[in-house]
């Protein structure tokens, strides 16, 4: 296998996966599983909570910047759904998984977070033909900065999809986590999950393909 | 009306980038409709953002902020704790993984740069496995969930399936976003999805024609009715799946309901949510108990996403036109009886490839394809070069089987001294025999060997000659021979073959024999390979007379290598006698990584024959082997009178190859197959004699080979030691696990009759997973997850449970 090829090599990947998250130490991930850290800090332990944020921040982070939240309010909503984790905390039945719980939380406040925010509009891929044909215009420089603005197209096109689309995209297709798992933290059914995949796919792919033909055709000129 | 784009590109929308399998017609469609050529590109460019985009992490500053709020809250009451769920909730309730389960594995290449797809090969791309989509070669479509009882959600008859899930969506939607949330309102909504699911259950009945897994894409849909169905799995058919999804989605919509209100109370909204999803989860506990179960490499290395496989259709469709010979499998022979076995070597990996190619469109190989010896000699195994001047060097292991009871297996490998040590200066005088007939045109044939080619091109040095014959109705000499200097030259005639014409192989084969012989090297390699996918048409002369013409050209120092492409009409068992008697290599070509393996970054070793007519002979000793077996090389084994006749042909061995080779052995005083038992009586004679000498070997091992010019064999031998038995399976090497595995593997696909009861897919996956260590290049890996696939495939796609 050629080098460059090694992006696809399954055991790379597989130990890349398994990297434990950003600063916390492989060994301690492994002794101690993060539901237990959960009902440590139910328990009084006063470091386990830290250790559970620095667990589940990135995920929890990077949902809220795909579902669109503002950078201005993106803290506020990280934080209130920690606080929610700290205050339901002794609801939690430790016998289950911890993450979809944790998610069902993360869902939620994202959730009743737009809806308070209802009168600040975001823009859906539905609702802006025309604006979208525009955003998908964006002049060609190196390919660098082609890969970045491929990577901002996306990210862009993300936030204009309805709520529904978007968290079931973030979590299906970005975060990874198995359909069937996912529309338990959406508490949605899974068939409603895979209509709602297949829509914003279908949206995205020809909003992307549009793209292509512009691109093309800028480049033909 | 939905076009069949627009089919398609729901499919694609539903499933991420699409896999394609068998089914041509569906590949024509895409090949020739450049909008869902664009769009299956777009999508798959989506799938790579997706996995681009990953996870963010948070701010320093957000985390301490968090930290400083929830320390000020206090601690936790613990009054709070409710302990309320009953039992069956708890085990009612999902197993979540945290793990991400979705990665691309080797196999998996985007459909675009795998020419491959345009042409239907059996092949994956970019794709997991939630959804698994079932097509049926060249027939008719099918689509299949592997969660059964999820019928509902497919695109499937518009009328049936979509309008009522749309609906009841819609319905839900509502009641989500919190508007419609009155009681009485509930109680409307509630009726509603009721009347639905009713309505769409009771069509299903009427209408008795309602098939989920038939999909509305149905590309051939004239004439496709006359087509019988295959059957479906059981599990695909259970009638009252439909309704309860909808039961659940009532429920759910309910606790959406209660919910919605409950704005400002979102925390114990949350925690209601949670619970109350429990019973709506367990409606469907197949949804993880049937998908997850480590099902191999599948399941594990790609658990999310849909995966199109081809359908495991009767046999004989697939493979009507491929011709395999069949050979007996060699028989376990008692020590007493004949303690000699000899067999010559085989370092072709064609048999394993093409399986792979089986196995990736979704079925089993056929039993008479599979050849044990080219499996385990496809892999890579750690024996050390030679470096006394020898031209290989030879080792053995000797452990427990670790699938069987009773039974030990005895690991004979070769390696041949590496290419680094090779002649540098040795040029290569090739000549392509390239079949251009109309059937070379698939996208899986002619152009995957003119990619193949450019990266021998890439390679070539100033004295390495290469030319290139054509054939078909007529033959031609598209490129004579060409030296590397010239390299544009050669890329724009390989750029300019095209396919069209009738197969005349005998022409051919002539006509590049006379180039080869015109440019002949004295002291390097001169060879001509032969790119086919099928029937070499000889024409006039018969096979044997073709055999006879690459013999005699072969005493002339010209070689013959074997190229095969495609499916249908695939002749393995022509390539492969030719390759034989032409002292070369055949291979079987079934993507382009294989293609550049074997023109490239192997090209060395296939070329370079460092010893030939390569002979194994292996004398056991009755006095502590009961009774052996040669596990493959069924069509290798020898007279063992030849072993010393150096008239008889054998097998070469190129630089840096390596040839494996397993026996297995019943020592004294483990009970014999109950094949051998009806001969106790020759049990009772005891060997007489055992040379004092000997007594503390097992085995005798002699190789006979000749130097690549020489016409004299040289033998060498080694004594195979008593105290190398190894006590115990684990205490093997990785090396030797993995080739049991790989045996193992071949032995079950072979329907072989030595197949031992408690030898499955399972235990063999299980094995090579503990075997893994010096997978350098990733072929350890992809084995793992071909058990996979073909657990899934033998277990008919969905399980047994």
């Amino acid at each position: 296998m050629d080098s460059d090829d090694q992006v696809d090599n399954p055991a790379k990947l597989r130990e890349l996966g398994t990297q434990a998250p950003p600063g916390v130490k492989a060994k301690r991930r492994e002794s101690l599983d993060c539901r237990d850290l959960l009902v440590g800090h139910r328990n009084g332990n006063s470091e386990a909570f830290g250790e559970l944020v620095s667990r589940y921040r990135a995920p929890i982070y990077s949902y809220l910047v795909r579902s669109g939240i503002r950078e201005s309010q993106r803290d506020d909503v990280f934080q209130e759904v920690f606080v929610k984790i700290h205050s339901s905390c002794a609801r939690y039945d430790e016998s289950l998984p911890l993450t979809p719980w944790v998610f069902t939380i993360v869902v939620n406040t994202v959730r009743s977070f737009y809806r308070k925010h209802s009168s600040e509009e975001f823009n859906s891929l539905d609702d802006e033909s025309e604006s979208g044909a525009l955003r998908a215009d964006i002049p060609i420089g190196s390919d660098f900065a082609q890969a970045n603005q491929t990577r901002s197209w996306i990210e862009d096109q993300l936030t204009r999809l309805p709520l529904d689309q978007k968290e079931a995209i973030i979590l299906c297709c970005i975060q990874n986590v198995d359909q069937a798992e996912a529309a338990t933290m959406l508490q949605i059914p899974l068939g409603t999950l895979k209509t709602n995949l297949r829509r914003a796919r279908l949206k995205l792919t020809e909003a992307l393909q549009r793209r292509n033909l512009l691109i093309e055709r800028e480049g033909a000129q | 009306m939905k076009t069949v784009c627009d089919k398609i590109k729901e499919q694609i929308a539903e499933n991420g980038a699409l896999i394609l399998a068998d089914d041509a017609d569906f590949a024509r469609h895409v090949a020739g409709c450049p909008e869902c050529k664009q769009f299956l590109k777009a999508a798959t460019e989506l799938d790579q953002m997706f996995l681009a985009l990953g996870e963010l992490d948070a701010p320093e500053l957000s985390v301490s902020k968090v930290l400083q709020t929830v320390g000020s809250l206090g601690e936790v009451q613990m009054d709070q704790v409710e302990v309320s769920q009953s039992e069956e909730e708890k085990v009612s309730r999902p197993k979540a993984k945290i793990e991400p389960k979705w990665k691309p594995t080797p196999n998996m290449v985007p459909w675009y740069r795998n020419r491959n797809v345009l042409n239907g090969v059996s092949f994956v791309a970019t794709a997991t496995f939630i959804g698994v989509f079932y097509l049926r070669t060249h027939q008719e479509i099918y689509f299949a969930d592997v969660v059964p009882g999820e019928t509902s959600t497919f695109p499937t008859d518009d009328r049936i399936g979509e309008t009522s899930v749309e609906a009841m969506n819609s319905i839900l939607t509502r009641a989500w976003a919190g508007k419609e949330a009155s009681p009485a309102r509930s109680e409307q909504l509630k009726s509603e999805v009721l009347a639905s699911a009713t309505t769409a259950n009771e069509k299903d009945k009427s209408g008795g024609k309602r098939n989920d897994f038939r999909d509305g894409m149905a590309l051939n849909a004239p004439g496709s009715a006359a087509v019988p169905s295959a059957p479906l799995p059981a599990e695909l058919t259970k009638q009252s799946a439909p309704y309860e999804i909808r039961e659940s989605e009532k429920k759910t919509k309910d606790v959406g309901a209660q919910g919605a209100g409950a704005d400002e109370e979102v925390i114990s909204g949350d925690a209601v949510g949670y619970a109350e999803m429990a019973p709506v989860v367990s409606q469907q506990p197949s949804t993880n108990s049937a998908v997850k179960p480590d099902r191999g490499g599948i399941a594990t290395d790609s658990h999310l996403r849909p995966i199109l496989v081809g359908t495991p259709a009767p046999k004989t469709e697939f493979a009507s036109g491929e011709r395999y010979g069949t050979y007996e499998e060699n028989p376990r022979v008692l020590t007493v009886q004949q303690p000699l076995s000899t067999f010559s070597i085989d370092v072709d990996t064609g048999s394993y490839t093409n399986t792979r190619r089986f196995l990736q469109g979704g079925q089993l190989p056929p039993p008479s394809s599979v050849r044990i010896e080219e499996y385990l000699n496809y892999f890579t195994y750690n024996y050390p070069s030679a470096n006394d001047g020898k031209p290989f060097t030879f080792h053995y292991e000797i452990a427990p089987s670790p699938l069987q009871r009773d039974r030990h297996l005895l690991k004979l490998g070769i390696k041949a001294t590496h290419p680094s040590a090779v002649n540098e200066d040795k040029g290569w005088n090739l000549v392509f025999l390239v079949d251009v007939s109309g059937s070379m045109s698939d996208a899986n044939k002619l152009p995957l060997l003119k990619e193949s080619l450019k990266s021998l091109v890439a390679k070539m040095r100033a004295q390495d000659r290469v030319a290139i014959v054509t054939y078909a109705g007529e033959t031609g000499v598209a490129l004579e021979s060409t030296s590397g200097t010239n390299k544009e030259r050669i890329i724009s005639v390989i750029d300019g073959l095209g396919a069209g014409g009738s197969t005349n192989g005998a022409g051919g084969i002539e006509a590049a024999y006379r180039v080869a012989l015109a440019n002949r090297l004295n002291d390097g390699v001169n060879r001509v390979i032969l790119a086919t996918d099928g029937d070499f048409n000889v024409g006039v002369t018969s096979f044997d007379a073709l055999v006879q013409m690459v013999e005699e050209k072969r005493k002339s120092g010209i070689t013959l290598t074997t190229l095969g492409f495609g499916e249908g009409n695939y002749n393995e068992q022509n390539l492969e006698q030719l390759a034989n008697k032409g002292n070369g290599n055949y291979f079987y070509v079934d993507s382009l990584d294989e293609g550049r393996k074997i023109l490239g970054t192997n090209l060395t070793g296939n070329m370079e024959v460092v010893a030939k007519d390569v002979k194994l002979q292996i004398e056991f000793n009755p006095a502590l082997v009961k009774a052996y077996r040669l596990i493959g090389y069924d069509n290798r084994k020898l007279r063992n009178q030849d072993f010393d006749n150096d008239a008889i042909d054998a097998g070469e061995i190129g630089a840096g190859h390596t040839v494996t080779a397993l026996y297995e052995v019943i020592l004294a005083g483990s009970p014999l197959g109950s094949e051998l038992q009806g001969d106790s009586h020759f049990q009772k004679v005891q060997p007489s004699v055992v040379d004092s000498g000997a007594a503390n070997e097992f085995a005798f091992l002699k190789i006979r080979y000749k130097e690549p010019n020489g016409d004299t064999s040289k033998l060498l031998e080694f004594p195979l030691a008593k105290g190398a038995i190894q006590k115990s399976a684990a205490d093997s090497s990785a090396d030797f696990r993995f080739a049991a595995a790989v045996a193992g593997f071949g032995t079950i696909l072979r329907h072989s009759q030595y197949l031992e009861s408690n030898t499955n897919l399972a235990a063999v996956r299980e094995l090579a997973s503990t075997a893994l260590n010096g997978d350098s290049q990733g072929e350890r890996r992809e084995f793992l997850s071909l058990v996979g696939r073909a657990i899934v495939i033998q277990d008919g796609l969905f399980g047994k449970d």
